[in-house]
């Protein structure tokens, strides 16, 4: 019984058709037609037939699940702690400031510093080297061992600052935050202590709301390849790298074997999540067990304390990693056990100097796909209701949790097919579909919680959609604009995968760059690189507080 | 073997005389006809990445290019040679026959033969490249048969590699001169040296001089790989590397993923002994600052495994006159003289240099440099490429399950 | 200009909130839609502003003079919205706020128009301050001033005073209804609050249906 409604005009409709249309077309369907590609590339018999007929399966297999499950249940176990130690504290607003460089070091700068810090020759064994008397780096199996430690080790430094980060976001929210301060309150009234509160009634109930980001997490860590060609086992490496060898290997067979590997990732990444959902509901019976037997424990004392020194570490940890980084781009030999290096060089530097075409390349993608991405995210936004966004939640997040591995072959297949393997359109739009889950979660509180009010105020002015949009809208959101931008900009000049999938070899982007080099043994110029790929963000993000703080001035 | 008329064999003997002016012009015409196609075009260069030597040299020989002829040189880093043999294989099974992705390859040795054998290459052309005049086919006979392969044109010699062993002085005052001395130091000094994993192609090189050195049957080596021979032929070199690995980095329980990463680890400190196929590897890095003064290099009194390496075309490469040409100026004695110079990359040359005239041979007065190797070494050529396969199967199977 | 609804029926989620209303407002006249919560007056004020959506379902007329308004899109209905909060665009200067209302031309005279519309509300001098920096009772004056400068046919005004404090409502609504008056705009007034309809209003009172 609806009449013509005003705004259902043929051209408003039209208008809205095409804007929804545009990232179902240019990011849905890609990347499910990928993900069908690659699962049809690893439908082959002979490949899986193969692939468990080799010898390092079992290990490999064990090397990547071990190492997944491990970093993400610490990182996460030490998520909980910090927060509930931290939380109410002087320290608490401050953190998700602290946090934020922290996230903006990418990956494989973080793995690239680490290892100069923990390897046999690394900074820690040579402030040892004294007091152990060694001549000699020592046989230490820190990075690149067997068992994959290093790796974890590196995926947890890096997996600790995101879970937080999520769980600091999703307890600054307003009505989260309200009901945390009245149960918290309660409980104290009750006799527990702050932490006995978070422990026994706060972490069951918001456990599930880090959900997604646990998710991406494990996914991550089960698939990523950079991280483990940098500081993981070497042989067996993970079967993460296995597939990735598969998949680049000059036989076409042995690039169905890699591609059953990256779907095996896949199905294992399944069910892990399977199981740890489906153990959930027993594990938080046992847990309310534990947590409703009365007993009020004292605070423990040592608990704050132990959060700052968690966190204190974590904070310390990074800035070794950017001082070893900065200044091992400058260093020519530096032969154990002398803490200084025996000859400074600047050559790392003029090679990158003279590899100007790689940080435009790097820059230039990272630009297009943050505002691609962020052109295919706002047509969504601003041409359907709030309430659809839940719906399409899972296709956002889908290269956040699907094997990048498996993605990215499947991509290549598509780009292939279309001839855009090689070519810089086909990376750069790569690019862009890997950058918009980033920048859709970046802006959408944001964006769907604007006033829409203003816009009828606006429009009953008389003015059209596109001059609100202009004049007031985007001026209003200013700040939460720049920052989804420089999120997708980090998120691109991170990328490892695609850059070496699509781009076929032809481009190199600061991030393969330094993986080629530090994977090849020249640190020094690896890290100079790798503080190339740390500094491109860092602009961004300092670009997006300026534009926040202007705005705060202004508006108040 | 039946007599020819003499009137018959002298006619063809006087026209082939009369005509070789001629030919020569022709040739010098067909030549001028190919740098003029190949003005504009883009030529991309599939060569190993790892090095920021040749990295350099090559970017050096992109401007020149450029200037010269007017044509534009991408180098395509590769991990590995094998990935654009991959590449160009699938283009090829596709029906890209025409539009190929890679122009020239920098290549070898196994990836060779598998390019030749699958008709991947296009040529034969490197002979009738006019640079081609100076290469030394006679004193540096692996120009011309490449892992007991005949080239046959489809390949341009590049430079000359031979396996060389680097040591820093400071640790190593009386380098090991043999693979029996080898072993020795490595039992008193252990988890000083290692080689890089095989299938990775230095790791490969030295498993074939320890199995020269070590007595294996060279007679079989040097013909194509026999499968009845294979365990008898192979042996010495297993027994070798079970005396060796127990001495070896991490007991041969790991291995690097290749020389640059041996390299800084010798730089470090970790490593006492490494090893290399460019014979002034380490004066590069001395002279580039990676590599203390002290180190020298070395090779084995007895001969180490040599080879020159190549440049190819792919068959359907795009730009195949331009990539004519950037092959006969890296041919060229400007261009090699530059690559042999410890200042820039040290790649020994494969030109002649008694072939050339007086200024180009003054191009190529090297200053001896530290970390050269003193005593030279002969080159023992390389088995047959067929049996570099098995070898490394066979490594894999004992040693790189890990 | 008379703004005239016929036989108006709004309904959500098939529960019928106003049965064919039908009311007349001519120039300078006000209309009072009173009820208590959930009654759907805000609705009926959205269907005549143009901004109702799903689950919301509507019909009937709508119509000024004699031009039928419910093809239109709100832009072009000329029918001003003013709220509980002044909505003012925070980011844009008073002067700007007003600009943004004035219809396009010359830019001096847009300007003089926008100073004089201050002046009368005696608010001489505020163009270059920004919404932050103004009190309550001054926003609603320059949101009612920005609505009035896009020179509406009709206005509708949807519980203007009740985020003021009683003594600035009572000023308020003097100044509001004295400022419509003046120029002849039909106005339709949604609200709980008996003290905010004029004298001489029409109401109309809507019941849980």
């Amino acid at each position: 019984m609806t009449n013509a409604r005003a705004g259902g005009s043929p051209a408003t409709r039209w208008r809205n058709g095409w804007m929804r249309a545009a990232p179902l077309a240019l990011y849905a369907l890609p990347l499910m037609l990928a993900l069908v590609l690659a699962l049809a590339q690893a439908a082959d018999a002979d490949a899986w037939r193969a692939l468990a007929a080799d010898p390092q399966l079992p290990r490999a297999l064990g090397l990547s699940l071990g190492s997944a499950l491990v970093s993400s249940g610490l990182a996460l176990a030490a998520t909980l702690a910090l927060v509930s130690h931290l939380h109410g504290s002087a320290l608490w607003a401050w953190l998700s400031r602290a946090l934020a460089p922290m996230l903006a070091l990418p990956h494989a700068a973080f793995a690239i510093g680490l290892a100069l810090l923990v390897m046999p020759a690394g900074v820690f064994a040579r402030l040892l080297a004294p007091l152990a008397g060694w001549t000699a780096p020592p046989d230490w199996a820190t990075v690149n061992d067997p068992q994959g430690f290093g790796l974890t080790a590196v995926l947890v430094g890096k997996e600790l600052p995101f879970l937080l980060w999520n769980a600091v976001a999703l307890l600054n929210r307003p009505d989260v935050a309200a009901s945390v301060r009245a149960w918290l309150g309660s409980g104290a009234t009750l006799g527990y202590s702050r932490s006995a509160v978070w422990w026994r009634v706060l972490w069951p109930l918001l456990l599930p709301r880090l959900g997604w980001p646990l998710l991406a997490v494990l996914a991550y860590s089960l698939t990523v390849v950079d991280l483990a060609l940098l500081v993981g086992p070497a042989s067996p490496p993970t079967l993460a790298v296995i597939a990735w060898q598969g998949l680049q290997h000059a036989d076409v067979a042995r690039n169905a074997e890699g591609a059953a590997a990256a779907t095996l990732l896949g199905a294992v990444l399944l069910a892990a999540t399977l199981v740890l959902a489906a153990a959930y509901r027993p594990a938080q019976r046992a847990w309310q067990r534990a947590a409703l037997d009365g007993r009020r424990r004292p605070a423990p004392r040592l608990g704050a304390a132990l959060g700052r020194a968690l966190l204190g570490g974590l904070l310390g940890l990074y800035a070794a990693v950017a001082l070893v980084l900065l200044a091992s781009s400058f260093v020519g030999v530096w032969t154990f056990p002398s803490l200084l290096p025996q000859l400074w060089a600047g050559e790392a530097w003029l090679q990158v100097r003279g590899s100007a075409s790689v940080l435009g390349v790097s820059a230039g993608l990272a630009a297009f796909a943050a505002l691609a991405s962020l052109g295919l995210v706002l047509c969504w936004f601003e041409a359907t209701p709030a309430t659809w966004d839940a719906h399409v939640m899972p296709l956002v997040l889908a290269p956040l949790v699907v094997p990048g591995l498996l993605l990215m072959a499947g991509l290549y297949n598509l780009a292939l097919r279309l001839a855009l393997d090689g070519t810089l359109a086909g990376l750069a739009w790569v690019h862009t579909l890997v950058t918009l889950p980033y920048v859709f979660v970046a802006l959408a509180p944001a964006w769907r919680s604007f006033d829409r009010r203003y816009e009828w105020t606006a429009l009953a002015l008389g003015r059209s959609r596109w001059a609100f949009w202009w004049r007031v809208k985007a001026p209003l959101l200013a700040a939460p604009l720049a920052a989804a931008l420089a999120v997708g900009f980090a998120v691109s000049v991170a990328q490892y995968l695609p850059t070496q999938f699509i781009g076929a070899g032809r481009y190199a982007t600061v991030t393969t760059e330094a993986v080629t080099l530090a994977s090849g043994g020249q640190r020094h110029t690896a890290a100079a690189f790798a503080v190339l790929q740390a500094l491109l963000p860092a602009i961004g993000f300092a670009l997006a507080a300026w534009v926040g703080r202007r705005q705060r001035a202004r508006i108040g | 073997m039946t007599h020819v008329p003499r009137r018959r064999h002298l006619l063809i003997a006087a026209s082939a005389f009369a005509l070789a002016p001629l030919a020569r012009a022709q040739g010098a015409a067909d030549w001028s006809r190919i740098e003029a196609d190949a003005r504009g075009q883009t030529v991309y260069l599939n060569a190993w990445g790892g090095s920021e030597r040749t990295n350099a040299y090559l970017q050096w020989a992109g401007v020149e290019l450029a200037q010269r002829h007017g044509i534009k040189l991408e180098h395509v880093k590769l991990g590995d040679t094998a990935e654009v043999v991959k590449r160009v294989r699938a283009e090829k099974a596709s029906g890209r026959l025409i539009d190929g992705s890679a122009d020239l390859m920098w290549i070898n040795g196994e990836n060779f033969l598998t390019l030749k054998r699958e008709g991947l290459l296009f040529g034969p052309w490197s002979e009738k490249l006019p640079s081609y005049a100076n290469v030394d086919t006679i004193g540096k006979p692996t120009t011309r048969i490449d892992f007991s392969e005949p080239v046959d044109g489809m390949q341009a010699p590049w430079g000359m590699a031979q396996l060389t062993f680097y040591a820093d002085s400071a640790r190593v005052p009386v380098p090991p001169a043999n693979l029996a001395e080898l072993l020795d130091w490595a039992k008193k000094n252990p988890g000083r040296f290692t080689y890089p994993k095989p299938p990775q192609f230095h790791g490969t090189t030295f498993l074939k001089q320890v199995l020269l050195e070590a007595g294996g049957d060279r007679k079989a080596l040097y013909a194509p790989y026999s499968a009845e021979a294979f365990v008898r032929t192979t042996a010495p070199l297993w027994t070798a590397l079970d005396a060796l690995h127990p001495s070896l980095w991490k007991q041969g329980t790991q291995f690097p993923a290749n020389t640059p990463v041996m390299r800084q680890m010798l730089a470090d400190g970790e490593l006492a002994i490494s090893l290399t196929f460019n014979p002034n590897e380490a004066a590069n890095q001395i002279a580039a600052k990676t590599l203390p003064a002290s180190v020298v290099s070395y090779q084995h009194s007895s001969g180490t495994i040599g080879n020159t390496h190549f440049l190819a075309i792919a068959f359907n490469a795009r730009a195949k006159q331009a990539a004519q040409v950037a092959a006969n100026f890296l041919l060229s004695p400007l261009a090699q003289a530059r690559k042999a110079d410890i200042r820039h990359w040290g790649d020994p040359t494969v030109l002649a240099l008694d072939k050339l005239n007086a200024a180009d041979r003054a191009l190529f007065t090297g200053t001896a440099a530290p970390g050269q190797v003193n005593k030279p070494a002969p080159t023992l050529p390389e088995p047959h490429g067929s049996w570099v396969d098995p070898i490394e199967r066979e490594w894999t199977r004992r040693y790189g399950q890990g | 200009m008379t703004l005239q609804l016929d036989n108006v029926t709004i309904a959500v989620h098939g529960r019928r909130l106003i049965r064919d209303l039908s009311a007349s407002i001519e120039p300078g006249c006000v209309l009072a839609v009173m009820g208590p919560s959930g009654s759907g007056k805000s609705s009926l004020l959205a269907w005549v502003a143009g901004t109702l959506e799903p689950p919301f379902e509507a019909r009937g007329a709508l119509r000024l003079d004699d031009a039928d308004l419910s093809v239109r899109p709100i832009q072009q209905r000329r029918i001003g919205l003013l709220f509980q909060d002044d909505l003012l665009f925070p980011h844009l200067t008073v002067l700007g706020n007003l600009l943004f209302a004035l219809p396009a031309g010359d830019r001096n005279e847009r300007v003089r128009a926008a100073e004089a519309a201050l002046a009368e509300a005696g608010l001489t001098g505020f163009g270059p301050r920004l919404p932050g920096s103004l009190s309550g009772g001054q926003r609603s004056r320059v949101s009612l001033l920005r609505a009035l400068l896009a020179a509406p046919a009709a206005l509708l005004l949807d519980e203007p005073f009740s985020k003021l404090d009683t003594a600035l409502r009572e000023q308020m609504r003097e100044f509001t209804f004295a400022t419509l008056a003046t120029r002849r705009v039909p106005t339709l007034l949604v609200t709980h609050d008996e003290a905010d309809v004029p004298p001489r209003a029409q109401v109309i009172r809507l019941t849980d249906a």
